[in-house]
């Protein structure tokens, strides 16, 4: 089980701004970590078990703020989220997320019924944004984290001359952009 | 004459005498007339005496010449050889003298004092008075210078003569002088007396009369001729004038009554012809003014309805003419544009609107149209375009925040088909806007809600079906949350279904007997799950006595779920619900009807006083304290207050911003209802 806050700890999130200190280290780690926020309980629950059973390290968070507090704290690999959320949204979410993609890679994927003009426009703003529409099959998230992580780590092979790694990057490597063409 | 006409003013204007006013005037006449022939009279009479007096002395004349001529025949027939001779002779003289005019008589006397001769015969020989008579006159003895020669006069009655009658008699005696001879033959100088007649003073003017009478006949006739004349003339003429005068004044008969001949006959014909057309004329005056009136009504009447019938339209209507100037704005177009209809008309558009947006979108159409209308070119291209309507959605900025119109414009094309203007219709889509996008806001909202729960069954059962959960609890786990899950899309249908009945107007209550205390403890149980996920306390009060009442079961338990899943929503997370309900009785009645109340109190971020109406309404949907969106459909309080309503209920709310709302479900309790256990 991944590192889980308690409802009333949300309300640090709003303090939780982009800095220096949080990017400065990141936690080494055997398993990929998977950052799962939806405002639903029981949606949370099933990404975080499916994941879980497949052997991956997943965390979660209620809300946009909570989510961008863990996010900036844990430097997840992959983030799971919905999108329309009370509070911070999701796309609200995602974008200050992304302000992070020079520190550390990471995937989105979203889940959404909300398929209105403009979360599509944003959704197609990237293609580093994955979203797959409610009502989602967990096994489908499965496969959509595994396959980038397969890719990355496929990525990380090739530039490190045959030296992959478990999971995940080193703290303090570079991100490539070209690792990220998916 | 003045005097008179002043009499006459003076007596107008005494009214007691004005009544017999033609009567006194008439005597005055009366009077004029006297004192006019009293002065003929006395003219009359002084020029009579003034001739009677001149005819005196030509008698006296007379008497001199022919007494003298007499007195000289005399002596020279007297101077006959015979005394007989000399009478004969002398009888001839004064025989021939009696046809002399006026003379009365003529003798001669001797010293016998008979009369030698006389122009009456039978006076011949009678004695007769020697010397000059007594008489009134005796004048003539001093005033004649020839020697031997007097007259005098007396009254004509003492005269022997009768036919003198009245009047004068001028006597002339003279010494006929004889020769020695004769005068030894007569014994004596002779006498002659030679008598004129002067008549009396009525005598006189009668014969001056019978002498003038061919000239008095002849004015006479003149008067009567002159007189006819005036009738002819003079008459119609004055009846002519009154008649003019009164026709002048008169109201509608103007024609004259003038009976006359000739010329003034033609003129009051004339006049009469010419009132004629006039009266003609002036009748088709009348008429047609009649007409012009009754057509000037009618128009300003269909004006008027016209006006009435724009103004009562909701949208807002501005008429611009060819030169783009405001000829009509209607009670709408005042009310969006804030303007004042007097104030806009003959201005243009931009100068009355103040609204950028809007002018932007009127004024080239006006423009154009104007320009084209005062014949100024164009290019033949884009002149078809300026003849279609247009259209255009607009945000206006008011005081009362934004406001959405829509505005079109059509042109409005003159007799000759050419541009004369346009008309502009304004309408607040406001509202329209705003229902538009909380629909959106609702089926997005709708959308969530509904995918919400589905998407947690189908991935809970794939994840059972992919055999994920071996664990027996987590299973039993899956197993609920999928079965809450399903219950929540059940709500979530029925909440939609009652919204579209609501909305149709067809929400009819299915009412049964309702365990009021035990329906409140199942809702509280409905939300408790929902509570503890966001660490919120929920506390519930339900006194033991709550009766039970004749209610849609279904639908009260909507509206306590309603209020209890809002308090949760809307309360940040660690905070407090409380639930409370009671018997009370209804303070709004008169009866005091039994009324249950049932309180759900929240300490949340409470309620604005400007929402407190607004959260009622349907698709409204409260923000927190962050201003951010709490999910929900926006229909929990619109179906809660709905259902109240339906139950003769109502619901009320309560709120101070930052310590929490309070709502308050009133149900009215049957007064026959019984507890039932």
């Amino acid at each position: 089980m991944g590192p889980e806050l308690g409802p009333g700890q949300t309300q640090l999130a709003a303090a939780v701004e982009p800095s220096s200190a949080a990017s400065a280290e990141r936690p080494a780690r055997a398993k990929p970590l998977i950052l799962s926020v939806d405002d639903e309980p029981c949606i949370g629950r099933v990404v975080q078990l499916k994941l879980q059973n497949a052997g991956l390290d997943v965390c979660r968070a209620m809300s946009g703020i909570e989510g961008l507090q863990k996010f900036i704290e844990l430097r997840p690999d992959v983030l799971i989220t919905d999108v329309k959320m009370p509070g911070m949204t999701g796309i609200e979410l995602c974008k200050r997320c992304e302000e992070y993609r020079a520190d550390w890679p990471f995937l989105i994927i979203v889940l959404t019924s909300q398929l209105d003009q403009e979360t599509q426009a944003w959704l197609q703003e990237r293609s580093k944004r994955t979203y797959l529409p409610k009502p989602f099959s967990p096994r489908e998230v499965l496969r959509t984290v595994r396959e980038y992580l397969d890719r990355r780590r496929q990525a990380t092979a090739d530039t490190e001359e045959g030296a992959p790694t478990v999971a995940g990057v080193r703290p303090g490597q570079t991100p490539d952009a070209s690792k990220e063409q998916t | 004459m003045h005097m008179l006409t002043h009499l006459r003013q003076l007596l107008q204007r005494i009214p007691f005498v004005s009544v017999q006013r033609s009567r006194l005037l008439n005597y005055i006449q009366v009077l004029i007339a006297l004192i006019f022939l009293v002065a003929v009279t006395a003219i009359c009479t002084s020029m009579v005496k003034n001739a009677r007096s001149n005819a005196a002395k030509g008698v006296v004349n007379r008497g001199a010449i022919a007494s003298s001529i007499i007195s000289r025949a005399a002596a020279r027939a007297v101077d006959q050889p015979t005394k007989e001779d000399a009478h004969a002779a002398l009888e001839r003289v004064i025989y021939d003298i009696r046809a002399e005019e006026g003379l009365e008589f003529a003798f001669v006397v001797g010293p016998s004092r008979r009369a030698i001769a006389h122009s009456d015969n039978r006076k011949k020989g009678q004695i007769m008075p020697l010397g000059l008579p007594s008489g009134d006159d005796s004048n003539g003895k001093e005033a004649w210078p020839e020697e031997g020669f007097y007259y005098t006069t007396y009254p004509a009655q003492a005269s022997e003569n009768a036919a003198t009658g009245t009047g004068t008699i001028y006597e002339f005696v003279r010494t006929v002088n004889l020769s020695a001879k004769a005068k030894g033959q007569h014994g004596g100088n002779l006498e002659l007396h030679v008598g004129f007649s002067l008549p009396g003073f009525w005598r006189f003017a009668g014969s001056s009369l019978k002498r003038a009478a061919p000239s008095l006949a002849l004015a006479f006739l003149l008067l009567i001729v002159g007189n006819y004349l005036a009738a002819v003339f003079v008459r119609p003429l004055s009846t002519l004038r009154e008649e003019t005068a009164i026709a002048s004044q008169a109201e509608d008969d103007w024609q004259l009554d003038v009976d006359a001949t000739g010329e003034i006959a033609e003129i009051a014909e004339n006049w009469n012809q010419m009132v004629g057309h006039f009266q003609t004329s002036y009748e088709q005056v009348v008429q047609t003014r009649r007409d012009m009136e009754v057509r000037n009504r009618v128009m300003l009447y269909e004006k008027k309805r016209t006006e009435a019938i724009v103004d009562s339209l909701s949208d807002g209507v501005m008429v611009t003419d060819a030169y783009g100037k405001v000829s009509f704005v209607n009670r709408e177009a005042e009310n969006l544009l804030g303007i004042e209809r007097d104030g806009a008309i003959d201005r243009r558009p931009h100068e009355v609107i103040q609204d950028k947006n809007i002018i932007e979108f009127v004024q080239p159409f006006l423009d154009a149209a104007g320009s084209e209308g005062a014949g100024s070119g164009h290019r033949a291209s884009t002149s078809g375009k300026k003849h279609a309507k247009r259209a255009v959605d607009l945000e206006v900025k008011r005081k009362n925040g934004t406001r959405h119109f829509h505005i079109a414009q059509f042109p409005v094309l003159d007799n000759t088909g050419k541009p004369g203007g346009a008309i502009t219709t304004f309408r607040d889509i406001t509202q329209t806007k705003l229902e538009e996008r909380a629909r959106k806001e609702f089926v997005s909202s709708v959308t969530h809600e509904l995918r919400a729960p589905l998407t947690a069954i189908k991935s809970y059962v794939e994840m059972l079906i992919d055999d994920e959960t071996r664990d027996r609890d987590l299973q039993r786990e899956f197993f609920k949350t999928i079965n809450e899950e399903a219950d929540r899309l059940a709500r979530l249908i029925d909440d939609m279904l009652n919204m579209s009945k609501i909305e149709v107007g067809n929400l009819v209550l299915n009412k049964s007997i309702v365990r009021t205390r035990k329906l409140i403890e199942d809702a509280v149980k409905g939300v408790r799950s929902a509570a503890k996920n966001k660490s919120i306390e929920l506390e519930a009060s339900i006194t033991e006595d709550l009766p039970d009442v004749q209610a849609d079961k279904d639908m009260v338990r909507v509206v306590v779920t309603n209020l209890l899943g809002n308090g949760i929503k809307y309360t940040q997370e660690g905070g407090k619900v409380f639930l409370n309900a009671e018997l009370t009785t209804d303070p709004a009645s008169a009866k005091g009807r039994r009324t249950i109340a049932l309180t759900v109190e929240d300490n949340g971020p409470g309620i604005p006083e400007d929402e407190l109406d607004k959260i009622f309404e349907k698709f409204y949907r409260g923000k927190t304290t962050a201003g951010q969106k709490v999910v929900g459909n926006g229909l929990g309080l619109a179906l809660a207050r709905e259902i109240a309503t339906l139950h003769g209920g109502d619901i009320k709310v309560a709120s101070t911003l930052g310590e929490g709302s309070k709502f308050t479900f009133l149900l009215p309790a049957a007064e026959t209802s019984r507890k039932v256990s």
